[in-house]
């Protein structure tokens, strides 16, 4: 029953966007949206069961192959279904989130001549994510991990005439590309040791894994497991855009609103860290993996976030707001705390989905406007849009009650009560990282929304229902989720059955009662006040004293040149890493193929032997006394030869 | 006893009368001049080719003395020589110029020559059939009397005969100086001591028979008489003398002087090895067509030398396989270019057969055969002949040379290339004229072009054939 | 016997077509796509009656030929063969049906060249007799070289004339290997081969003479510059035969003759080999990066994409601990398969190129941009081609790389670990064609006027997306196909 039920989740919306691809364009927009959004309604509401189901059957895990892939020898590749509270949750927030922006997709995309096409991609995409979170072998992960990349690459390319479009898109792709190697290596790593890929198997053999060293160099070795951990984690740094691989979710802001809410901030880049979440078996088991995890996670928190100061591109600025979120659920992971991570992983999913679906439809509004500095005071021309986005930055930086504050307090106690090496590093970063947030989250607002509104937007008003809908709708969780999922899903063992972790006492030293109870408990701790000190510098900054931000930048040059150069690591990627491989692969075939193989090698001996042809042709001079010179000359060489050795013979 | 002797010498017989009828035909009925040359050249192939077939049955015998040997071998290149002719007479254009010249006529005097060489059993016969053939190619080479070149060609073609027949005799009078005897079965016993006198008769007697092959350095005469004869004589003068000269050295060396095996292989083989290189390397510059597959010629008779060389049974009967090959190959080539050919437009240089796809599909796909079978890419004939020496070759250990023979056909492919690409790549303005050469020779080419193809997807029975005219009676160690 | 029809078929329809001559080229070319057609139905006919659960040869046909040698007309079709035989029959009326995309002159030749070439590639993968082989494998130029010098581009004869003797000068060394080992084994039968006893050194040299023959096939570096001339000269079905099958015999020779014939020289030597496919997949792959025309991209992305299976079948040998069977088996699955879905891929990619070039006559990729917002349908396809180049997961590309890779691992992490980078490199000069040729703005306004595919076109294109999708998401089938003879060849390669 439930694995039927699971495999429809999965295949409804592929059948949807394929149809909606094929037939979209003859049969019509009504047509095409409500196949698929229907398609992911349908595979909402199973999905939501499927939870419910096993939220009353505890201990329930489906683990079974859907069909044999592939069979040589004794190894055997399969596609199967992993379901378990871990990959339920995420199910239920994929297809929920999905649910809202293809709702919220009908109006953004109202007269794009792509309508269609967005529609069957977004589906798709669904699929794809949904395949990966379901999977319950390193195999279909893989799988997974790829098509959803591949549908990104389609979605930021989605307006393809637009030169910066494809450009991003082949920088995403590629980037991820190389997460993606690393990720490969490490199933390669793991399946070269335990024989196997799925899931249980790899698990199961999780400490032989460990016992096994891989030797580096002669002398050097490290525990096959880490070196295996790295490598995995390699490829969620790409997929979740970590620091160095961070630097294609901005550009990806070039696709349409809808996607940035769904794949570059709900869904696909949060993969990563559901896949830390996956591998906790094996994470747990090697201290040095977490500390990595730990340090990239802690450098992109707080780094990304110093970005987000100086964007004046509306998406820009929640898209570095998301990768250090990113960072914080990658941390938590580098503290073992997998449930405070994904529990951030979901509040995160629904106030992120909910400002970028603010913001589009800000843009919406100020007809594909997206220079914040040409906004302003927009709170009385867009009410719905201005709460609801005020509702989404409350969460973002935690406001006490909001779902976010939940989470990344969580989250926070976790790291402060960690013992991984360079904790503490982690912990100043996080506790930095809260003020930064808020300080960029309310430049946002307080730019966007207060101040004066300038005339050439007097007669701005609310986008249609289709937009505003799902804003309200999002709005909800991001405030009230947290109320009754905190508990069970972060301190209590609502993910036991999926993810190893220390005790919820050990992790966070701090007995858990009801949510009220955690809420006043974690006013004692900083993390509140530091956020609201940043409130209060933001309306210094950005309402009272608009000049002094100027005035910093003035004073701080180079601090503000590295922010605004995203400390030159697109400069590395583009002009260094990119110019040189491309200047050496013309050179190879230069110098290589072209000089040295083909033209000296192989048409010079052509040549050689032409030349050759035509000195031998010499003889044949057309003279009579030549040839008979040659005959002569032919005899006499042998009759010398052969008196000769007779002589030698005789003496 | 004379008279059952003639009985073995019928094909002889037949040709010589043939020959005095031609004549006679000739001189007296100058009408049917243009046709009588084919019909009766033809007739007393066929009819050879019968009697010889009746002869193959019969048990080797000498005649005349000892002079005459009538073997299996004998009557095999005899039926061989016979087809060559046949094919090269029916592909023969019946233009004026060729009946003025009479070259069928010389032609026959030619094929006589050759069987007297076949059965050849004694110095003198061997002289005997040697100038017969050898003169009258003189004539052949010069039929074309208009032409300057022809005439120039065959003076020095002529001349370097005349040395090249003066430093055989002088081999042949070293040998009766030697042994007092002209006679080749008193040679075949293995007591004949390996003087230094005997090496040295050898070696002009050597050098005499790499004349009539055309290796090099004797070679001269074969691009310069190809290129200044008429197409239908390089057609005969390419193939059919080619025979005589394997009958020449099978009777002088093969059967005979088996002491000094292991002397004449080492000549023979440096003979094969100089053609082969050089006969390929100087065919690569060559622009005229004809002069081209005189080259090439060099480059194969190297192949049959070196097969030779290996100086056993199997050696032997490789080279002679590849000279069947080598035949038909070359026929085919110089039929095309007689078939294409008229008074008023003689195909002689590469360019004149660019784009002979558009024009003569048929005949460029019979050449592209020929050239193909000549690169040696099966399943073409060619391919076999040169497959068939290498593992000869390597099966006698002679590994560096097959290497060299192989890196050499290697070379080779690149010029038989060019005319394919002449003939299907290239575009031109003036293409070859459709022109009205005879159904007989169009279909006489065609059957032997499909041989080059079917042959070779069953080449059995010619293998065998070498092999059984071959005896393994020769004495051989 | 049917394997006989499946050879001799269409070799007698190209001669019947060329005897039709020019004036009928309207009906040669129905029958040529007719009897193509046939053909493909029957080796499908082979592989259901083709039994997968015996590792032995099956449809043995064993008449004698040249009996003085001991040679035989000996075919046979086995788990390794049977695969790339379908291949061909597969591509070649696809061929044959897209030569009427462009008009040709003397289109009666073009499809006998093809008839022709069919009969002899299916010709080599079923010979179990070397002589046979050789035969087959070397008459497949005569038709190649008329492919490309006849309707070749405007480079071509100096294309074709390399392509002949590079081919040529690699196969007569095989031709004396071949010969040596019949001198050795008394017959000409490959099987028979595997069992001589041979030196280690006599080993050697044998491999390096079968090397260079297959080498040049495959093409590996550094005797693969003929591959991009050919390629981007040749007509557009010429580069689809070129690409999807004859490289293929490289590969095919590798698991036929090299590696069950002389291990012990493949042991000593797979350092070597394993080196140059690294730098196959690398080097070729960067040089891949710096192309400017299409043709010329793809054909270095074939040999960059030749370097794993060249990889997979040598990279088992280095396994720390002696020859582990599961790890051979592994490897040189993910090399056939990786030849298979290479086949289809490359086949698909440079049909693609040939529709472009048909409609612009340009193959150079600075001519082109925004593809997509004139050819659509076309563009998608293409994008999806581009995808399976790159190893996408759920295309056919992706599995050969990954078993291979997995195998690599299993052996030698860091050889895993480079070769794993054609991840990127792949991705890189795929996507990046993409980018400039089917995506951006319109930068030459005659694209604005194309036309989507027609029939022509988009039938092809689609069976082969289809086949690549198909075996992408479910390869099982064809591992099940191969799996037994494969075990065999590892039995024989162990040496037990």
């Amino acid at each position: 029953m439930l694995y039927k039920l699971s495999i429809l989740v999965l295949v409804i919306p592929l059948i949807g966007g394929i149809f909606a691809g094929i037939l979209g364009k003859t049969i019509g927009k009504t047509f095409t949206n409500t196949v698929t959004i229907s398609g992911v309604l349908t595979s909402f509401l199973i999905s939501s069961y499927i939870l419910y189901t096993i939220l009353n059957q505890p201990d329930l895990i489906l683990n079974q192959n859907i069909y044999q892939w592939l069979e040589i020898g004794s190894y055997s590749f399969n596609i199967g279904l992993l379901i378990d509270n871990l990959t339920a949750s995420m199910m239920v927030v994929v297809t929920f989130i999905s649910l809202m922006v293809h709702i919220y997709t009908i109006g953004y995309m109202h007269d794009d001549p792509g309508y269609h096409r967005f529609f069957s991609y977004i589906s798709l995409f669904t699929f794809s994510m949904l395949s990966l979170v379901m999977a319950n072998n390193f195999l279909q992960l893989f799988f997974g991990w790829e098509a959803v990349g591949v549908m990104s690459y389609l979605l930021i390319g989605f307006w393809f005439t637009k030169e910066s479009a494809i450009k991003a898109n082949f920088k995403a792709f590629i980037i991820n590309r190389v997460g993606d190697m690393f990720l490969l290596l490490g199933i390669a790593l793991l399946f070269s040791i335990s024989g196997s890929l799925d899931y249980s198997t790899v698990f199961s053999n999780a400490p032989m894994i460990s016992d096994q060293l891989f030797f580096i160099t002669e002398d050097w070795s490290v525990s096959a497991l880490t070196l295996a951990c790295v490598l995995l984690f390699g490829g969620a740094m790409g997929k979740s855009a970590q620091m160095p691989l961070h630097v294609w979710l901005p550009d990806s802001m070039e696709g349409p609103t809808p996607i940035s809410a769904l794949i570059h901030a709900a869904t696909m880049v949060t993969a990563g860290v559901f896949m830390l979440a996956r591998m906790s078996p094996l994470f747990e088991l090697t201290e040095s993996a977490l500390s990595f995890v730990l340090i990239v996670g802690s450098l992109t928190a707080i780094s990304t976030g110093l970005l987000g100061l100086v964007q004046f591109d509306i998406k820009r600025v929640i898209a570095y707001s998301t990768l250090s979120q990113l960072g914080y659920m990658v941390v938590a992971a580098g503290v073992s705390a997998y449930s405070a991570s994904l529990f951030h992983l979901m509040t995160h999913a629904f106030f992120k989905a909910l400002l970028f679906l603010a913001a589009g439809s800000v843009i919406v509004a100020l007809h594909h406007e997206q220079d914040i500095r040409n906004m302003g005071g927009l709170r009385k021309r867009l009410p719905i849009t201005y709460t609801t986005s005020l509702i989404g930055t409350l969460a973002l930086i935690g406001f006490p009650g909001f779902s976010g504050f939940f989470s990344k307090d969580a989250l926070i106690e976790a790291v402060a009560h960690s013992s991984v090496y360079a904790h503490e590093f982690a912990y100043y970063c996080v506790l930095i990282g809260v003020f930064i947030t808020s300080l960029y989250s309310f430049r946002l607002l307080f730019i966007v929304f207060h101040g004066s509104l300038s005339e050439h937007n007097n007669n701005v008003r609310e986008p249609q229902l289709s937009i505003v809908l799902p804003l309200i709708l999002l709005s909800i969780p991001s405030m009230l989720v947290a109320w009754p999922t905190v508990g069970p899903m972060v301190f209590e063992n609502f993910f036991s059955n999926s993810i190893v972790q220390p005790s919820s006492l050990e992790l966070f030293g701090y007995e858990f009662t009801n949510s009220l109870n955690f809420l006043t408990h974690s006013l004692s701790g900083p993390v509140t006040y530091i956020a609201i000190s940043g409130i209060g510098i933001a309306y210094l900054f950005y309402i009272k004293r608009p000049e002094i931000p100027n005035k910093l930048a003035i004073t701080f040059k180079p601090l503000y040149k590295l922010l605004q150069e995203k400390y030159y690591f697109d400069y590395l990627y583009e002009n260094i890493l990119a110019k040189f491989f491309s200047s050496l692969g013309n050179r190879l075939w230069n110098l290589g193929d072209i000089k040295l193989i083909d033209n000296y090698i192989v048409n010079g001996t052509a040549k050689k032997i032409e030349s050759l042809s035509n000195r031998a042709q010499l003889m044949q001079s057309g003279y009579i006394y030549h040839y008979a010179l040659m005959m002569m000359l032919g005899l006499s060489i042998f009759l010398g030869f052969i008196i000769i050795n007779r002589i030698g013979m005789a003496s | 006893m004379l008279i059952n002797e003639l009985y073995f010498i019928l094909p002889e017989l037949i040709i010589a009368s043939c020959v005095c009828l031609l004549i006679l035909i000739n001189s007296l009925a100058k009408s049917l001049r243009q046709y009588s040359g084919v019909l009766i050249g033809s007739a007393a192939m066929i009819a050879c080719i019968f009697s010889s077939l009746m002869l193959f049955g019969e048990n080797p015998i000498d005649i005349f003395n000892n002079h005459f040997k009538i073997d299996r071998l004998a009557t095999g290149l005899k039926l061989v020589t016979f087809v060559t002719a046949l094919i090269v007479m029916l592909g023969t254009n019946t233009d004026k110029l060729n009946a003025e010249s009479e070259i069928i006529l010389i032609e026959l005097f030619a094929v006589l020559g050759v069987l007297i060489l076949c059965s050849a059993n004694n110095l003198l016969t061997l002289y005997l059939g040697l100038e017969t053939l050898t003169l009258s190619m003189y004539g052949l080479v010069a039929s074309k009397k208009s032409s300057e070149i022809a005439t120039e060609s065959a003076m020095k073609f002529f001349i370097q005969g005349a040395i090249a027949s003066a430093i055989f005799l002088y081999g042949t009078s070293l040998i009766y100086g030697l042994y007092q005897t002209l006679s080749l079965t008193i040679f075949s016993n293995p007591d004949i001591n390996n003087s230094i006198e005997l090496q040295l008769a050898l070696t002009f007697i050597i050098c005499g028979i790499a004349f009539k092959f055309g290796a090099f350095p004797f070679h001269s005469w074969v691009p310069d008489s190809y290129h200044g004869s008429s197409n239908s004589v390089a057609l005969f003068i390419s193939t059919v003398p080619k025979i005589g000269a394997f009958a020449l050295i099978y009777r002088l060396l093969i059967t005979s002087f088996i002491a000094v095996t292991d002397f004449w292989t080492i000549l023979i083989l440096i003979l094969g090895l100089l053609s082969l290189i050089l006969g390929n390397l100087i065919a690569i510059s060559q622009s005229n067509l004809k002069r081209m597959l005189g080259y090439s010629a060099i480059g194969h008779m190297g192949f049959i030398l070196i097969a030779i060389s290996i100086g056993s049974l199997e050696g032997v009967q490789a080279s002679l396989f590849y000279l069947l090959v080598y035949i038909l190959m070359t026929s085919v080539a110089f039929m095309c270019l007689e078939v294409l050919s008229n008074r008023n437009r003689s195909i002689v240089s590469l360019s004149d057969i660019k784009d002979l796809n558009s024009s003569h599909p048929w005949i460029a796909l019979i050449m592209l055969f020929s050239m193909f079978s000549m690169v040696g890419i099966p399943p073409l004939i060619g391919f076999y002949a040169k497959w068939i020496v290498l593992s000869e070759l390597i099966n006698a250990g002679m590994l560096s040379v097959s290497i060299i023979a192989i890196i050499m056909s290697v070379i080779a492919a690149f010029y038989y290339l060019r005319v394919v690409w002449y003939m299907y790549f290239e575009k031109t303005e003036l293409p070859v004229m459709k022109k009205g050469s005879s159904l007989i020779q169009k279909s006489t080419l065609s059957v032997i072009g499909a041989m080059i193809l079917l042959i070779g997807l069953y080449p059995s029975p010619i293998i065998d054939f070498c092999k059984l005219i071959i005896s393994p009676f020769i004495l051989i160690d | 016997m049917i394997i006989d029809q499946i050879i001799w078929l269409p070799i007698l329809t190209g001669f019947m077509i060329i005897a039709l001559g020019e004036k009928r080229s309207e009906l040669s070319y129905r029958i040529s796509l007719f009897i193509s057609i046939l053909v493909f139905m029957f080796s499908v006919y082979v592989l259901y009656l083709f039994d997968p659960t015996t590792s032995g040869f099956q449809f043995v046909i064993k008449t004698q030929w040249i009996e003085r040698f001991n040679i035989n007309y000996h075919l046979g079709v086995d788990g390794i063969s049977l695969p790339l035989i379908i291949l061909t029959t597969f591509l070649t009326p696809i061929v044959i049906y897209t030569a009427k995309t462009t008009s040709k002159n003397k289109l009666h030749q073009y499809l006998a060249s093809f008839l022709l070439l069919e009969g002899l590639m299916v010709g080599v993968f079923s010979a179990m007799d070397a002589f046979l082989f050789y035969v087959f494998w070397e008459a497949m130029l005569i038709p190649m070289f008329l492919i490309i010098g006849v309707w070749g581009g405007k480079n071509r004869i100096y294309a074709t004339v390399k392509f002949f003797l590079y081919t040529f000068l690699g196969s007569v060394f095989m031709l004396i290997a071949i010969i040596y080992l019949y001198l050795k084994s008394g017959s000409y039968l490959i099987t028979d081969f595997y069992y001589l006893p041979l030196q280690i050194n006599q080993q050697i040299v044998i491999f390096l003479a079968f090397l260079f023959a297959f080498a040049v096939k495959i093409p590996m570096w550094p005797v693969h510059t003929w591959l991009p001339d050919a390629h981007v000269e040749a007509p557009t079905g010429g580069s689809v035969i070129l690409a999807a099958v004859l490289l293929k015999m490289g590969g095919y020779g590798i698991l036929r003759f090299s590696l069950p014939i002389t291990p012990e020289g493949s042991m000593t030597l797979a350092p070597f080999m394993i080196t140059l496919s690294l730098i196959a997949i690398i080097y070729i792959g960067l040089v891949a990066i710096a192309q400017t025309d299409m043709k010329k991209l793809i054909a270095y992305s074939s040999i960059s994409h030749m370097g794993f299976v060249t990889l997979g079948c040598f990279v088992f040998f280095i396994e720390t601990d002696a020859l582990n069977p599961a790890t051979m088996n592994l490897a040189i699955n993910g090399a056939m398969i990786q030849m298979i879905s290479h086949g289809l891929i490359s086949a698909a990619l440079f049909l693609s190129i040939g529709v472009m070039y048909d409609r612009l006559h340009t193959r150079e990729i600075n001519d082109y941009g925004g593809i997509v917002t004139a050819m659509p349908k076309f563009a998608t396809l293409m994008v999806f081609f581009a995808l399976s180049n790159a190893a996408l997961p759920g295309t056919s590309g992706f599995v050969g790389e990954l078993t291979v890779i997995l195998a690599a691992f299993k052996a030698n992490g860091f050889i895993a670990s480079l070769s794993a980078f054609t991840l990127i490199i792949g991705a890189a000069y795929t996507l990046w064609m993409i980018k400039r040729v089917i995506f951006g703005s319109v930068t030459n306004e005659r694209i604005n006027q194309l036309d989507d595919m027609n029939k022509l076109e988009s039938i092809p294109l689609g069976l082969l997306a289809l086949a690549i999708l198909i075996l992408g998401v479910w390869p099982k089938p064809l591992i099940d196909l191969m799996n037994q003879s494969i075990n065999l060849l590892t039995l024989v390669i162990t040496g037990t």
